[in-house]
Formats: C-alpha cells, structure tokens, sequence
C-alpha cells in the first residue's frame, strides 16, 4: 500500500491538463512514474473508484479522479456504496 | 482602521451548481439571506475583502501542506471547476499584492504564515464572492487555513489568526472586511453526501454568534469529524473570523438545513460595533 503515492497521482492527473493528457493517452507509463502496487495501478488504469474509496482515498480527490473520468454523480456514488457493502461497514 | 466589515457563509458547491435543485421553501430564504449579506458588504464600502476559506487540494497536496497560507498576488483566476458543474463562468478576481503583503507581514509577527504569489480559487472562494461580489471589482486577499488532513492547526491557533489579522489590519489606512468561508457540517463527496447535523451546527452556531471564545477553541478533529463529518473541519474559517472581531457578537442571517446542497445553508455576520457581553 503507498497511499501517498496514490493519491499524489490523482492530485497530479486532475490537476494538470498536461499531465492528465499524458495519462490518458497512456495511463500504463504514465503511472510508471509513482511508486505504486501492481493492484494500485490497476484500480487507477480503470478508474475503480470503489476500490479506490477502500483504499482510503480522500474523497475530494475521489470525486474530482471520477470528474475528470466523465462518471457521473449518480454512479460515483453508487461505486461507493457498493464498496462499503462488500466491505460490510456501515454508512 | 478596524475591520469594518465581518461575516461567515457556507461554500458547497451545490449552492451554485444545483441552485434550482433546493425545493422554492429553502432556496427563496437562503438567497435572500445571501443577498441581505451582500447589501451589508456594500454598505461597508470596502476597499479589500480577506476571504479566509478552505482549499479543496486545490493549491495544496500532502507534499507541503500549509496550516495557513495568504495569496500575495494582484490576480486570481477561478474557478477551477467546469462551469457545466458549478454555473459560475471562469473570471479573474482582482487581489492586492501591495495590501496583502503589509497584512501578512503584521500578521507574521504574532502567526506562521505561508504565502503564495499563484494560488487559483475552487468553490470555496468562488461560490460566495460569485453572490457577493459579482462584479469582481472588489480586490481580494485569500487566507487558506487547511481543513483538508490532518494534523490540522486546531480550533485556538485558527482564533489566534483571526486576532493577528484584526491586528494586522488595524494601523492601516484601508476599510477592509473578513468574510469566512465553509461548513457548517457536512459530508462532501461520500454516500453520506447531504446528511446534516442540525443540533450540532446550531450548537456551533450559538458559540459563534456570541463569540464564545472557550466554547470555539474547545473543537477537537475527532468530534468534529464525528459529529460535522469531515467538512465539519471547515468550521475552522469561522474560528479564525470570531477571532478577527474578538469582543463582538455576530447576527445570524439565516439557518437552515438544505440536503440538496449538501449542507446547512448559514450565514451570519458580525455586529461590529457591538460587545460581547
Ligand atoms: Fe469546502
């Protein structure tokens, strides 16, 4: 887990036009750049907010990653919940 | 001169964004409250307005986050939101660099400061100078007072701020007013998104209006987080503007829970002539 890491590409990709172009056209070098687990690139690469949420994201930086990934609110949300279901915790 | 003008508001994006979302019974009554605040920030001819907000990593992330941090520009741009999201187009807000800069180093005698000569605005400058301010003439200092992560400076230090800046703006010549920004509690961005604490902002609120310094500088991150959720932290900006006007009671423009906008709509501001009791 680099949490850290995690979030500071988010921080970076939504923040930055330049850098979030860089990513989008190609998430798997780009997220080379951090220092991130197999499974952290994967959730990240596929824009899996539930997992993301689990992970402990913040969730501004959350909301703004599904922003700029054109998930609406409805679904971000719904991701969410699905996410702390599966985790069984309370809401 | 003194502060010649004090009030605190809330900044979720919702007010803007999802304005007609409010059924009519909360919506009139919250922007005519928005509006009488604007007729008394008219009414004070000011010449800057210190917004003292909440950044939203905007301008800071984790790799050097600020306690407190004041914009030294002449510009700003905002907001940083699409305008599909927010309904408020991007503008560019005038600042003072000159005012800014003899403000921090007065307040840098009595708090730590960073400061910042690039920062850009989210909805948490954006949304109430958009209903204040609309023209965007009226320069702006922003203060930042991070309420993001912790460790956060705690509830004293942000009351101490507000006293540095009333110092601080004291010797100078400029009618200048404070307006705070953020809270009360809410839950932004998780599925708990438009729950609202209604006994624990009236609480807050009731140690706010009567400048209860004791009560304001007891808040502590858990039971905040707790009770407010974690946009709860913002209530740190209205600390610091009790602070500024030390010794003066506020007059509440409107309390009012609203889900759709995610918070409860409040708005006070501050009797300056008045003593606390
Ligand atoms: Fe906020």
């Amino acid at each position: 887990m680099s949490l850290y890491q995690v979030q500071k590409f988010i921080f970076e990709a939504t923040g930055d036009r330049r850098l979030g172009d860089l990513f989008d056209r190609d998430p798997e070098s780009f997220l080379t750049g951090y220092a991130l687990t197999a499974r952290e690139k994967t959730a990240l690469a596929h824009l899996d907010i539930g997992t993301l949420y689990l992970m402990g994201v913040h969730p501004h930086l959350l909301l703004s990653l599904a922003v700029k990934g054109k998930i609406h609110w409805p679904d971000y949300i719904a991701a969410l919940q699905r996410a702390d279901e599966a985790a069984g915790r309370e809401v | 001169m003194p502060l010649v003008f004090a009030a605190a508001a809330n900044h979720a994006p919702g007010i803007t964004g999802r304005r007609y979302r409010a059924p009519e019974a909360e919506r009139e009554p919250f922007f005519a409250a928005y509006a009488e605040l604007k007729r008394k920030l008219d009414a004070a001819r000011l010449d800057a307005l210190v917004v003292i907000a909440a950044d939203h990593f905007t301008n800071f992330f984790m790799n050097n986050m600020p306690a407190f941090c004041i914009g030294l520009a002449d510009r700003y741009r905002g907001p940083v939101e699409s305008s599909s999201l927010l309904k408020i187009e991007p503008t560019e807000v005038p600042g003072d660099q000159r005012l800014a800069r003899a403000i921090a180093a007065g307040m840098m005698q009595e708090v730590d400061l960073s400061y910042s000569e690039e920062l850009v605005f989210d909805h948490g400058v954006m949304v109430p100078l958009h209903l204040l301010t609309p023209d965007m003439i009226l320069p702006v200092v922003p203060i930042f007072i991070n309420c993001l992560t912790g460790p956060r400076a705690p509830a004293a230090r942000c009351y101490e701020l507000g006293r540095a800046l009333r110092r601080a703006t004291a010797g100078l010549p400029e009618r200048i007013g404070v307006l705070g920004s953020g809270g009360l509690s809410h839950w932004p961005a998780v599925p708990a998104s438009g729950r609202v604490n209604a006994a624990w902002d009236e609480e807050f609120l009731d140690a706010f209006l009567k400048n209860d310094r004791e009560r304001l500088v007891a808040y502590r991150d858990d039971e905040i987080d707790a009770a407010g959720g974690p946009g709860g932290q913002e209530i740190r900006t209205w600390i610091a503007v009790a602070g500024a006007m030390e010794g003066r009671t506020s007059e509440k423009l409107i309390y009012l829970p609203i889900p759709a906008y995610a918070v409860g709509g409040c708005i006070a501001v501050g009797n300056l002539e008045k003593r606390a009791a």
